[in-house]
């Protein structure tokens, strides 16, 4: 086994004179301990030749000690190293010469008989093939072995190992053995692992934070924090379902899928207030489950029963609510995977630090929004406000037009200033009683009935209700109802001068009917008096039948004024615009 | 359709105003100023008609006929080169760009100032 040892010289790769591997002595250092996490320094401070160890570097300016061999000291070193030391024949690849340490390194006690195909065997599959080239390649180039790689240990677990070694050749310059040293790197492996998983998280959250800081549109924000969570929790899919209002204020539910196409949910409900949704929509706490099918809250509720059909299988389960400012529940995330014990406290700690930076992003989006909404409608309101004014003003503009027409055609046809002012002040009057009716409508209309009533109550009394208006009741424009109004007022006046309404016994009758069938439906009014005395035409025409034959002005409207001598009967036929 | 009743030598105008009232209040006025009603309309379709087919030397037009604005009449008379002049309750800044420039009878009227308005486009 130690086999002329090649350990004298391994930097330039000469030949050891002595023996290499001396077996005893690392014995003698670990006992039967096989794990190679130990202390280290309680070792060497127990290990042969402590006490000469000061002697030596006291004494060693001459290189020698006579407390101890070569042997000792090269055993002692690779101790203390916690390095195990192996040699193999190049040819055979047979282990000439493995350690206990070696032997550890791989899981196995120091009475193992540790072959190469063991070895082989025990190297992790994925690494064998670069183990058998980094070999190959030291061979090739007299150089040194140097490679990382994993092993499995007997128990299944999973360790690394660093292995360096070099070859001796013969006079042929054929590589006879090739022999060095191991050491357990695996916490150093598992830290460098840890720290990369450390700075892809980083990156992850960095990354999202910046997004969701500078993002206001919902729609992307929750998406980004249920892609980032979903990662970094090691979600099989996650899912974001949070609380929207629309523009009428309504509230209602949008959700956001990541790990797993939208189709996959879309035949689904949206999770309901149940016993285990509530903590998360109600704002009251993470929950998070190695095996949510073993939550007594899981699977209490009709219909389903826990997921529906067709549902992405969940095992591990991880939900948790994301809050507002104001203690309000934006939404909750939700994490699934099909296998048990998916999620660490790490892994909800990271959700939990996303879900309160999308909360932040939320309000900020939903004030932003509401800002928008609230600008908005201002200018909305502004808007109607100058189109409102315009309106007003052209409103009164024409008003005051009325009003000037009237008061130049009273003047036109008084005799007296004393009835310029009775006549114009009876149609400044009736002009105002249209507009409190149209008012009272808001401006859309009036029914007339209503201005029949209005312009001919004041000529009757309890007693003696002097009209009769059996007409089916029908809505007029504005426009119509302002000059209906000023017509009937005309006709009223004259019935009280010259018609019915001059003797107690007269009455008037003012009916009327709506052709539909024409386009567009006209309105038939008939104005019949009975009961005055005998009637004469007007010698000339006054402001009255001018405005009443105005009124058919309108697409061939007619109007005829029947000066019976049994009573004035007069006809409007005019187009129902229902606008005007 | 009616009639002022003037004289036939007089330039004659057609009046396209919605209000009755104001109507009769405008060929009042423009019976006093001379000149005769050749025609008048109260709606859109029938101010169209009549822009087309009726025999008149200006034009006097409401822009805003029962919610219709009057700009397809006024098209139509620049077209034919008739001359005419809006009238509004809803201040000059109303008008829409083609035809800013046109002068404006602004509610309730002006004898003197309508007068001076139909000179001037009437030249």
């Amino acid at each position: 086994m130690n086999g002329g040892g090649l350990y004298g010289d391994v930097a330039d790769g000469t030949v050891c004179p002595a023996g290499c591997f001396p077996r005893g002595s690392i014995e003698s250092l670990w006992g039967p301990k096989l794990n190679t996490r130990h202390d280290k320094a309680a070792d060497a401070t127990t290990g042969p030749g402590m006490n000469a160890r000061r002697t030596t570097e006291t004494a060693g300016a001459n290189g020698s000690n006579p407390g101890w061999s070569p042997d000792e000291r090269l055993s002692f070193a690779l101790t203390a190293g916690d390095l195990g030391s192996w040699e193999v024949d190049v040819s055979t690849r047979e282990l000439l010469f493995t350690s206990d340490i070696y032997k550890a390194n791989w899981g196995r006690a120091p009475d193992h008989e540790f072959k190469y195909d063991t070895l082989l065997a025990a190297i992790h599959p994925d690494d064998r093939e670069r183990h058998e080239k980094a070999v190959d390649e030291a061979l090739a180039s007299r150089g040194t072995l140097d490679i990382e790689y994993r092993n499995i240990w007997p128990d299944g677990t999973v360790h690394w190992l660093r292995v360096r070694g070099r070859a001796v050749y013969d006079h042929t310059g054929a590589a006879t053995r090739m022999a060095g040293v191991s050491l357990d790197i695996t916490d150093r492996k598992r830290a460098e692992e840890s720290l990369r998983e450390e700075t892809r998280t980083l990156e992850i959250l960095n990354r999202t934070g910046t997004m969701l800081a500078a993002n206001l549109d919902l729609e992307r924000l929750v998406q980004t924090a249920t892609d980032a969570a979903t990662e970094l929790s090691g979600a099989q899919f996650g899912s974001f379902f949070y609380n929207v209002l629309d523009e009428n204020g309504e509230r209602y539910t949008l959700y956001t899928i990541s790990g797993a196409p939208r189709e996959k949910f879309a035949q689904f409900p949206m999770p309901r207030n149940t016993q285990l949704f509530e903590p998360t929509f109600r704002g009251t706490g993470i929950v998070r489950s190695d095996d949510i099918r073993k939550d007594p809250r899981y699977g209490k509720n009709a219909p389903h029963f826990g997921l529906p059909k067709g549902h992405l299988p969940v095992v591990s389960y991880l939900a948790v609510p994301v809050i507002s400012r104001s203690g309000e529940v934006l939404g909750g995330l939700f994490f699934g995977h099909e296998k048990a014990r998916m999620f660490t406290e790490r892994a909800e700690h990271i959700v939990a630090g996303i879900a309160a930076q999308a909360a932040i992003a939320i309000d900020n989006a939903n004030l932003f929004r509401a800002a928008e909404s609230e600008l908005a409608q201002r200018r909305r309101i502004e808007q109607q406000q100058t189109l409102l004014l315009g309106e007003l003003n052209h409103r009164v503009k024409n008003t005051l037009a009325i009003v000037q027409s009237i008061a130049t055609q009273t003047l036109r046809h008084s005799d007296s200033a004393e009835a310029f002012r009775a006549g114009f002040e009876a149609r400044v009057m009736a002009l105002a009683e249209a507009h409190n009716l149209l008012t009272e409508s808001n401006w859309g209309g009036a029914s007339l009935k209503d201005i029949a009533e209005r312009v001919l109550t004041p000529y009757s009394d309890e007693q003696n209700r002097r009209f009769d208006l059996p007409g089916q009741d029908v809505q007029v424009g504005p426009k119509a109802a302002v000059s209906l109004v000023m017509a009937f007022h005309e006709l009223a006046t004259n019935a009280a001068k010259y018609g019915a309404l001059a003797r107690p016994e007269g009455s008037l009758r003012v009916d009327w009917n709506v052709l539909n069938d024409a386009d567009p439906p006209r309105l038939y009014i008939r104005w019949e008096e009975a009961g005055g005395p005998p009637v004469k035409a007007p010698a000339r025409q006054g402001f009255g039948s001018r405005l009443i034959r105005g009124l058919a002005q309108e697409s061939s409207g007619e109007v005829r004024l029947d000066f019976a001598r049994s009573g004035l009967v007069c006809t409007i036929d005019i187009p129902l615009y229902g606008e005007q | 359709m009616s009639s002022a009743g003037e004289p036939t030598s007089s330039r004659r105008v057609f009046v396209v105003e919605d209000e009755i009232m104001i109507r009769m209040l405008l060929e009042d006025m423009l019976a006093d100023l001379g000149y005769g009603v050749a025609a008048s309309a109260g709606g859109l379709s029938e101010a169209i008609a009549l822009a087309r087919n009726s025999d008149f030397d200006l034009a006097i037009l409401d822009v805003n006929l029962n919610g219709d604005a009057v700009y397809p009449v006024a098209d139509l008379l620049m077209e034919r080169g008739v001359p005419f002049v809006f009238s509004t309750g809803y201040g000059e800044r109303g008008l829409p760009e083609p035809y800013r420039d046109r002068p404006t009878l602004q509610k309730p009227f002006q004898l003197a100032n309508l007068e001076h308005i139909l000179t001037s486009i009437g030249r």
